[in-house]
Formats: C-alpha cells, structure tokens, sequence
C-alpha cells in the first residue's frame, strides 16, 4: 500500500509539473506564438479595414486561405477526439497517456477552425445573422446554405468537445486544488465541481464518460461529412462529388492522426514525459495513421480516376489544370501523403522512434494542407461561367501563419493550467495491469473495464 | 491435462487428447450425401436449380437479351450479387485474422470456402455478360454501346475477380494443409485416396517450422485477399461509376459496393456457419459470442453503407442537375416498395435489430437479420442497374421474368452446391481450428491453485 501511495504521489509530481512550474521555455514559446498570432490578429484587422478584395480571391476563386485554413483545421479538430472516443469504446488500454493531449488538440483546432468561416466573410461583423435570433425585420437563417450548415456543426462539436474534455478533467482539477494556493486554487475550486472522489462521484463520471463517448462519435463524422457537403452540394465542377463527405471525413482523421503523433513527440519531450508516452503509443497511432492513410488514398485516387476516365467535359477542366498548374501542389500530395508515410511507417523501429513519427506526422500534414489547396482551389478556378487563378497575398500567407499562432498560443496556454496526461486515468492503468499471487505462483492478469454500453 | 504448448506449435496433436477427440468424433471425415435425407434432397434441388437455369441460358439468353433488357440485367446482377457476398466472405474471414480476433477460428474455414464459387463464376460469367452467340467480342476490344468509353471496364472486371478469387483460393487451400495431412494419415495406406491427399499435403507433418512457415504464408495470403478484395469491388462499382451515364457516374459507387459486400458477406458467414453447425450436429460449434460478435460488425456495416447510400442520394437530390436528379430519383419514385426493402434490410434491420443483444446473440435472431440484409443487398443491385435503363425501355421490359427468377435461383443452388461439394473432400469446419478454439480456455495449475488461461496466437503481423 505504501508503495502505491509513493507512485500515486510521483505521478501526481510528474505530471503537474508542467502546470504548477513556468519555465522559460514555456514562456519563450508563449512568447512566440503570442507574437505570430498578433500579426495574424493585425492582417484580419487590414482584412476588415480594406474589404475582403486584401486577399488574392478574383471570381471563379471566391474561398482561397480562409476556406483552405478552414477546411484543414476542422481535420486537425477531428482525430484528437476521435481517437480518444474510439480507443475508449474499444477499451484499448494504452489510450490513457494521449487522450487529454489529442483532446485539447481538438477543442484548440476547433477554435482556430471555427473563426475561418467568419473571417472569409465579406461582411465579417455581422456574423452572428447566422444565429436564429428573434429580430425586428423578421429576418431569419437560410437553413438550405451549407454556410448554417458549418456553423451549426462546428458549435455542436466545440460544445460536444468541450464536455467531453471537461468531464475528464474534474478529478484532475481536484487535485490541483488540493495542492494551489491564492488566485489558482480558487479557480481549480471553481472546476473541480466539489470533488472529493467518492464512489459516487466515480459512478457518475464513468456514465457521462460512456455518455459522451458513444455520442460524440456521430457528432465528429457530421462535422467533416457537412465540411464535405459545402463542396459536395454545389454543382461545380469537381466539388459535385458524392464521396466527399466520406473523403473529407477520412481526409480530417488523417491529418489530425498525424498532428496527434507531432502533439505527443513535442509534449513527450517538453515536459520530459518519457515514463508515460511509450514507444508503444507511437507504434499505435502510427498503425492507425497508415490504415487511414491507405484509406484517404483509396478515396482520393478513386475520385480524380473516375473524373479522368469518362472524360466528362464539365470534370475533366480542374484535372486538366491539376495536372497542369498545380502540379507542383500533386507532387508536394504524393511525396508528403503517401511516399513518406508508406516508406516509414511499415517498419516497427521507425514506428516506435518519437523522432522519426514527429518527421510522418509533419509530412502528412503537409500533404493535407496541400491536398485543401487542391480541392480548394483549382476546381473553383475551371467552373462553368469563368475561369480564373488564384495567387495567395501576403495577407492569405499571413492569416495561415497566423492560424497556426493562433493554435500554438492556446495549446501552450491550456498546458498551464491542465495536465496534459491525465492523471486519474494513468493511474487507472497502472492498477489494472497487477501481479497476483494463486497458489505459490505469480501470476500477471489484467482487469478488464465494464464495456461501454 | 491438455498440453497448452501444442496451441501453438502443433494444435493438431491436441485433436488426439481426449477432451477434444470426443467433439471431433462427430465431424464426419468425408460427409456423404446419402440417397435419403435432407442433405440429398438438398443437393438434387440444387441440381436441378442449375442445370435449369444453364437451360435456360444457354438456349433463351442471347434472343431473351435482345428482346427484353430485364433478362440480361437481372440475370447479370444475380451474378454480381453471389459474387459480391462470395467474395464478401472471405474478406469478412480474412479481417477477423488481420484484427486478431480471438473467436475466429470456427468461422474461417467456413467462410473461406465460399471462394470455391469463383468456379461458377467464371463457368457462367462470360454467357451472362454477352451469352453465347457472341461469346467471342470477350476478347475483343471494340465494344461501343455507348455506356462505357473504352473498352476497359470488361477487362479489368475480369482480372480483379480473378485475382480477388485466387486469392481466396490460395488462402483457403494454405490453411487446409494440416487437415489434408490429417485426412491422408486417417485413410487406409496405399489407397488412392491416401495418395491423393499425400499429393495436396505437401509432406505435412505437423512440426513446429511448418506451422510457422504456414503461419507466415497465411500472414501474407490474408493481406492478398483484402487487397484485392478491395480491388474487385472497387472495380466492380467502376462499372457503374465509370459510366458516362448520369447517376451511375456518382464516385461513391466503388466504396459503397466494397461496404454493401463486406456486410453481405457477413449476412451469409451467420447463415452458413449456422447450417454447418446443424448438418455437422454440432449445436456449439458456433455460439452466442459468435452471434454476438458478427452482429456487432453488421450494426458498423449497416451504418457506415447507410452513411454512403446516403450521400449520393443528398448529393443528387441537393445539386439538383435535372438529369442526374430525374435517375436517382427514379428509384425511389418508380420502385417505391423495392427502395424501401433495400434500406430496410440494408440499413434498419441489421442496425436496430442488431442493438438488442437478445436477437444478435440467438441464431434465429441474427439469420432472419442476414436474410433481410441479402435480400437489400439483392434489391439494391436491381436499384442501381434497372432504374438508369427505365427511360430508354418499357418498365415491364425491365420487371423479372420467371426465367431470370429461375438464373437466380439457379446461382443460389450453385453457391449451396459449393458447400456441399467441398465437404465431400475436405472439412467444410477446419479441424486445428476447432482443436484451437477448444482448447483455447481451460483450466491450468499454477502453485497450488488452478485458474482458468486463456491463450492467444500472436498477432499475424508478427508473423
């Protein structure tokens, strides 16, 4: 009993070190982020000041940065959920070091996702006229504009999200609390909600936990199924397309699969984690991110290859320019998306090495980034009427870096005041992997969780 | 005491031990079709069915064809169906090896044999698609009807079928070598039966380097038949998706073909190791964690070809082309009752009825849940070929006749022929793999106390 009070409290020590501890590398990268994410502030306030022409849109373009920005940052929101959801209902035991951190990956993508569609407007301050609110004109949302669509399913999923993350979090604030003082224990007070850990407690916070888990899956693929319906549901050329709501979907879990394994390599290594972020939970996720992968490709290749064959002249034009223009951007695709990862991830020792995971999980979501351009971007530039091109501003190059500010900005922000691994369900792992005594013998046995549902 | 070191280095030496000797004994070695009994009566109703069916294709396909579309569309969708949910099978087999599931072991033998019916395939294939008379433009490349562009779909229908069935048989074949060796050593010496399965045996003698080698090889052969099971599916929803024909150019075809097989094969997996279990009288052979299990696969199935059958029907409905619209909507509006079967049996049936454990768990439960999913997936192949045709013909041409009623009766007696042909020459219920599964929890002395093991192969990819 001893020596499990002694761990309990060394990983309590560990764990919140990061929180209860500022180092100056924390601040150098608050500092950072902060600072990239000003100047991304000043472009959006150029954008409101100058009109929405600051950007390089021209018709047919009428989406560039802020709907490319848009689309992939909803993908990076989608895998830290989801893979957390889903390894819990699978009752996958070595969820318990990666799920806080893929989860507040997503609920800070969702955040820098969520503010794209509101900046590609061309009227940015009134973008709450998308809210059914009762008003003197009688004005109400047009519920057939995939627009409505987007911002009912991002809020459903930020708020779906949120909880979900929440909820995991309240035995953990408790134990912030017990060990703050002044301003930060007051506000750990305020979210752990009363914790004291009973049984109860317990009881109620598995039933929300298996509550949420099962709910959300649904809410995570309508999320990118409605990001894919916005190009799916129009008649454009090359966006009409049945698959895109799968494609989109699979496309998201795949560049937030790799972005969860960038997320692991750089906290495993900032907050000296390596007693909790296993070789192992790299070899998992990089298992899950070459089965997508292998997907996203099935769907990607399928679509252009029925385009390319019946040579339909209204598909046929944004394949032509694909092939033509932004060849560069099909190359940038396949070297990034697929040679990459298929010549890395088959081997076990590079599957295993944080280093070369962070390398795959960076090259995938370059190829991601790339492959939003390509569904962005030339479809839109060979449509019925016009055709046009689209060459990004400083402002677009600007924004994009800005997103990404943005997100560093939250991520190091949240790490102050959470442990990015949970520690309650560490622990958890660490009982239900025991030795036992049966008869002379030592025994290793497992306890196995109560299925969800 | 069984010795637990032969589940994995020679499970067949525990068929000799007597707690699993005394389950096995009731498996027939070879089972024979007496002159009497329900298995005779079956394989002559089977038998008639398809020399009917050859018949009437043979002698009524190319002038039915040419008078009425129907025939040549509802007889080639039949085929496409028993191939599909075939072929569906052993993917279904070959997915619960690459998931390591440990409940595996009854099902896939079963499920691989289905593989067999790619004979049939390719016996009658060629007369459906161009029947006899004009057999010959198979090897031709001129072929403008002015659905396809090129001439390529007929061409790469027939190597990824091919390729997906050898696969199978590759498979199915590397992992009925133990049981060939046993078969040999079981029948009397020098006998021409012996001889032929010392031949198949390949020298099997059960040592632990030949399980291993066969490990690997059915490591290798599992990711060849999921690769190209993908591959013949894809290919097959390309027939459709690469048409120029509106509706049928929809890019989700090839995915939602892949899905609807997969969830068919499982349909008939429940069904077939079901009636195994029965003529095999053997009640456990398959249980309630198998029921269990497979209907827990067909609620993600049932979703994920909802979710896919879905977004082509929004996407068209929503894009409103009128020419794409006027087809897709064709369906539903021309053949309400049938569009209302397909999404009933493909999509409500195996999600909601599956969710209560009470009828996924309970033979009767999950059989009458896969005949309504076959009988979806049947009508969704109807749904997807005829209504694109409607326009162009009169709708009675296009209504089955009692004699493509016949050609699919006809498939459906070859496919329960595949199964009784097969368990004349080898066991249709692999052996080591019942030998695997009895032996899998027992109960073990450690110290002074007993307590129940559970052993596991190690993961294929290990291999």
């Amino acid at each position: 009993m001893g020596d499990m009070t002694q761990k309990s409290e060394d990983i309590n020590k560990d764990l919140t070190r990061g929180v209860l501890q500022t180092t100056r590398s924390w601040w150098m990268c608050f500092l950072f982020f902060g600072t990239v994410l000003a100047w991304g502030t000043g472009c959006f306030v150029w954008q409101l000041v100058h009109g929405i022409d600051v950007y390089g849109m021209e018709r047919p373009n009428y989406w560039g940065a802020p709907i490319i920005n848009f689309v992939y940052w909803a993908g990076v929101a989608l895998s830290g959920t989801m893979i957390s959801a889903i390894l819990r209902l699978l009752h996958a035991g070595w969820r318990r070091s990666i799920t806080r951190m893929t989860e507040t990956l997503t609920v800070c993508a969702l955040l820098v996702a969520g503010l794209f569609p509101i900046i590609h407007l061309g009227r940015n301050w009134v973008f709450f006229w998308l809210v059914p609110y009762p008003n003197e004109r009688g004005l109400w949302p047009n519920y057939k504009s995939p627009l409505l669509w987007d911002a009912t399913a991002i809020s459903v999923y930020l708020v779906s999200s949120v909880l979900f993350w929440y909820s995991g979090l309240i035995p953990d604030f408790a134990v912030l609390r017990d060990r703050t003082t002044g301003w930060r224990h007051e506000l750990y007070s305020m979210l752990a909600l009363k914790w004291k850990g009973s049984d109860r407690e317990w009881k109620r916070l598995r039933g929300v936990s298996a509550i949420l888990t099962v709910m959300i899956i649904p809410v995570f693929v309508s999320l990118h199924t409605i990001v894919g319906w916005d190009f799916g549901m129009s008649i454009v050329p090359g966006w009409h397309e049945s698959i895109f709501a799968p494609y989109f979907v699979c496309g998201a879990l795949y560049s937030g699969a790799g972005a969860v394994l960038v997320i692991m390599c750089l906290v495993r290594r900032a907050y000296h984690l390596e007693k909790y972020i296993l070789p192992k939970h790299f070899d998992n996720v990089a298992k899950i991110v070459m089965t997508i992968g292998l997907l996203w490709f099935y769907f990607f290749a399928g679509d252009a290859w029925s385009d390319w064959f019946t040579e339909d002249p209204t598909h046929i034009n944004w394949l032509v320019y694909l092939f033509g223009g932004y060849k560069w951007a099909l190359i940038t695709l396949a070297f990034f998306g697929m040679l990459v990862p298929l010549v890395t991830l088959p081997f076990k020792r590079l599957r295993t090495s944080p280093w070369a995971m962070l390398a795959v999980g960076v090259s995938v979501n370059i190829a991601m980034f790339t492959e939003r351009i390509i569904v962005v971007v030339p479809e839109a530039s060979r449509s019925w009427l016009a055709w046009g091109d689209y060459t990004p501003t400083w402002v677009d190059v600007s924004i994009t870096i800005g997103a990404f500010g943005l997100f560093g900005f939250l991520y190091t922000l949240l790490s102050k005041f959470i442990p990015l691994v949970s520690l309650w369900e560490f622990k958890e792992g660490e009982v239900v992997d025991a030795v036992v005594t049966v008869g002379n013998a030592q025994v290793p046995v497992t306890v196995r969780e109560e299925a969800i549902g | 005491m069984l010795d637990t070191e032969h589940f994995f280095d020679n499970p067949s030496d525990i068929v000799e031990s007597d707690e699993v000797a005394s389950s096995l004994r009731t498996i027939m070695i070879r089972p024979g079709v007496r002159r009497r009994g329900l298995l005779f009566f079956t394989t002559l109703l089977c038998s008639v069915l398809v020399i009917a069916a050859g018949v009437v294709v043979w002698f009524w396909g190319y002038p039915a064809q040419r008078n009425n579309p129907g025939f040549w569309h509802f007889s080639l969708i039949s085929m496409l169906f028993w191939l599909s949910v075939t072929q569906g099978m052993v993917a279904v087999s070959a997915i619960l090896r690459l998931a390591h599931a440990s409940w595996r072991y009854m099902l896939n033998r079963v499920a691989d044999v289905a593989s067999l019916f790619g004979f049939w395939v390719f016996a009658i294939l060629p007369f459906l698609v161009v029947a006899r008379g004009r057999i010959y433009v198979l090897g031709a490349s001129a072929h403008s009807n002015n659905v396809w562009r090129t001439a390529g779909s007929m061409l790469f229908d027939s190597l990824a079928i091919g390729t997906a069935y050898l696969a199978g048989w590759m498979l199915l074949y590397l992992t009925s070598i133990p049981d060939f060796g046993a078969l040999r050593d079981k029948l009397p010496a020098d006998s021409k039966k012996q001889h032929f399965y010392r031949r198949i045996a390949l020298s099997w003698q059960g040592a632990a380097k030949q399980w291993r080698t066969l490990r690997l090889a059915e490591g290798v052969m599992v990711f060849g038949v999921i690769v190209s099971f993908v591959a013949s599916q894809t290919v097959q929803g390309w027939d459709f998706q690469l048409a120029s024909a509106r509706d049928w150019d929809s890019s989700i075809f090839a995915p939602l073909y892949t899905v609807g097989s997969l969830l068919g094969g499982l349909a008939l997996t429940a069904l077939v190791a079901t009636a195994t279990s029965h003529a095999a009288k053997l009640p456990n052979l398959v249980t309630s964690l198998h029921y269990d299990n497979l209907g827990r696969f067909m609620i993600g199935l049932g979703l994920v070809w909802f979710y896919f059958r879905w977004c082509d029907y929004l996407t068209a409905w929503y894009g409103n082309i009128p020419e794409e619209w006027a087809l897709q909507n064709n369906r539903v509006t021309a053949f309400p009752i049938l569009a209302a079967v397909m999404v009933i049996g493909c999509f409500v049936v195996p999600v909601f009825g599956n969710m209560f454990r009470a009828i996924r768990t309970s033979p009767v439960g999950l059989c009458t849940i896969s005949v309504c999913v076959l009988i979806g997936l049947a009508v969704q192949r109807f749904l997807d070929t005829v209504p694109t045709f409607a326009p162009n013909y009169p709708l009675s041409a296009l209504i089955p006749s009692a004699a493509t009623i016949l050609v699919f009766a006809g498939l459906s007696g070859m496919f329960v022929l595949t199964y009784l042909v097969a368990a004349r020459y080898f066991p249709v219920v692999s052996w080591w793999g019942l030998s695997k599964r009895l032996s899998r929890m027992h109960e073990s002395t450690l110290g002074n106390g007993s307590v129940d093991v559970m052993l596991e192969d190690p993961p294929i990819w290990e291999t």
